[in-house]
């Protein structure tokens, strides 16, 4: 479920389809900058009603750590 | 030894339509584009502008770009470009590389400030938008100007309320006096139609409902307006370097500041702003023919400014054209003294001078000749534009023909 909305919006920010974003896709591949990276937890933030600390997005590799995160925080709820 | 400085391209978006012909045809047939707001704004009781017509961004920019751009740095850089290809100038080039662009702003990226706060203050919302600060900062359309057209040389934005630009221009122009650049993209920007921002200057008492009629009997205060004006100013050893076409010489400023009221124009800082500006440029007062006016169709404004071009001028006031523009394109803010001077510039150019639109009834106290509502054939060899602000930040800018 979240990952589906993780997916929906790396490739809204990024501008490109969702077919060309998977849980493996590597965020810096995408071309994912760090402007570029605070839109998307921006608006997964507003998503999910969470806040996404800012000391673990130097961890943030793959959409699917992303996803984790962001179960984790929702559990933490 | 100073250099010479010529201007060798134009640009401008204004109420007139988004390029600079649009606004020198509707400056030149007495059109105001000034409108009654289509959309009610509210409790606010402002009812008319002087707006952009609507355009689409995207026409302009992709999203990635727009992503980062305010309504204030998209008008920047629409008008930033159209000079540079006026010039014959080409992004990427080395000329380009080198250049300046010091942009003047009187409000800088309210549309995204106050988007933000809006939906902090009044949505309740817990969080800013991540842009909000690179997007909405006052520098932004220095930065996205630079961005765009690949300038790397000095590059920033200044604030001195409606002359902005005028100071902004005037930076530029010393800048390539003094010998430490060849080109500058100058001028102002401003978007100021929010409702933060509107509701301010509703508070303030100096719009008018009516329209605006500068040294018109009747004025009953400004109309505000929105805009960009650009101007390319090169040393004269560049341009003729390269066969630039020249449109006029840019031959000297004067600056004061009144350190007297807030709001209320001071004649002694606006005349010996003027008297710095004939004296920089080297001209005698009998030389000017033709003078922008700050002209804002506020009851004091508009006699300040006539009393002071009597008092600097004498007798040769009467012979002198002068006419009030923001009549047309409105007060756009810092945008308006860069509007001003691509029209300033535009008037020696084509030898015709453009009118003070609405002017229905003379005014005891605004005694001379405001070229009413009509423009004039009319050759021009000196010409000066005036822009005063809150505040009291007087500035004025001498353009001759180039020969």
């Amino acid at each position: 479920m979240s990952l589906d909305k993780v997916i929906q919006a790396v490739a809204k920010n990024m501008r490109c389809d969702i077919e060309d974003v998977s849980a493996d896709s590597n965020l810096a591949d995408l071309g994912i900058d760090s402007l570029k990276a605070i839109n998307i937890l921006f608006d997964l933030e507003e998503e999910f009603d969470i806040e996404i600390p800012n000391d673990i997005i130097a961890d943030l590799v793959t959409v699917r750590d992303i996803e984790t995160t962001i179960t984790r925080l929702l559990e933490q709820k | 030894m100073s250099r010479r400085v010529l201007i060798t391209g134009l640009g401008a978006v204004s109420a007139l339509g988004m390029t600079r012909d649009e606004l020198w045809q509707g400056l030149v047939s007495g059109q105001s584009a000034i409108k009654t707001f289509e959309h009610s704004l509210g409790d606010i009781k402002i009812t008319k502008g002087a707006t952009v017509p609507p355009f689409d961004p995207q026409e302009y920019f992709s999203n990635d770009e727009l992503s980062v751009l305010d309504r204030y740095s998209q008008l920047a850089v629409i008008a930033a470009q159209e000079a540079v290809d006026d010039a014959g100038l080409v992004c990427g080039e080395e000329i380009l590389t080198d250049a300046a662009a010091i942009i003047g702003s009187g409000c800088g990226g309210k549309h995204t400030d106050e988007a933000t706060y809006d939906a902090l203050y009044k949505q309740q919302r817990s969080r800013a938008h991540p842009l909000t600060i690179p997007k909405g900062m006052p520098s932004a359309a220095a930065s996205m100007v630079s961005l765009h057209l690949g300038i790397k040389g000095p590059a920033f934005v200044l604030a001195s309320a409606c002359a902005s630009g005028s100071h902004a221009i005037i930076q530029g122009m010393t800048m390539i006096q003094s010998g430490m650049i060849d080109v500058a993209l100058v001028g102002a920007s401003d978007a100021p139609f929010t409702y933060g921002l509107i509701k301010s200057w509703d508070a303030l008492r100096v719009v008018s409902n009516d329209t605006c009629r500068p040294f018109s009997a009747n004025r009953s205060g400004m109309v505000l307006g929105e805009g960009a004006g650009m101007l390319l100013l090169e040393s004269e050893e560049h341009a003729n370097d390269r066969n630039a076409r020249v449109y006029a010489e840019m031959v000297g400023c004067g600056m004061t500041s009144d350190a007297g009221h807030i709001t209320r124009p001071d004649v002694s800082g606006i005349t010996n702003a003027i008297t710095n500006a004939l004296h920089h440029a080297g001209i005698s007062p009998e030389q000017v023919d033709y003078i922008n006016a700050h002209g804002t169709a506020t009851k004091a404004n508009d006699v300040v400014e006539t009393s002071a071009i009597k008092a600097v001028f004498g007798d040769h006031a009467a012979d002198i054209a002068i006419s009030g523009t923001k009549s047309m394109h409105g007060h756009a803010l810092g945008a308006s003294s860069a509007l001003e001077l691509v029209a300033t510039t535009l008037a020696l150019h084509h030898g015709t001078i453009p009118p003070t639109a609405n002017f229905t009834e003379a005014d005891e106290e605004c005694d001379l000749d405001y070229v009413p509502n009509a423009a004039r054939e009319q050759a021009i060899s000196t010409a000066l534009s005036n822009s005063f602000a809150f505040g009291g930040l007087n500035a004025v800018i001498a353009l001759k023909k180039y020969i």
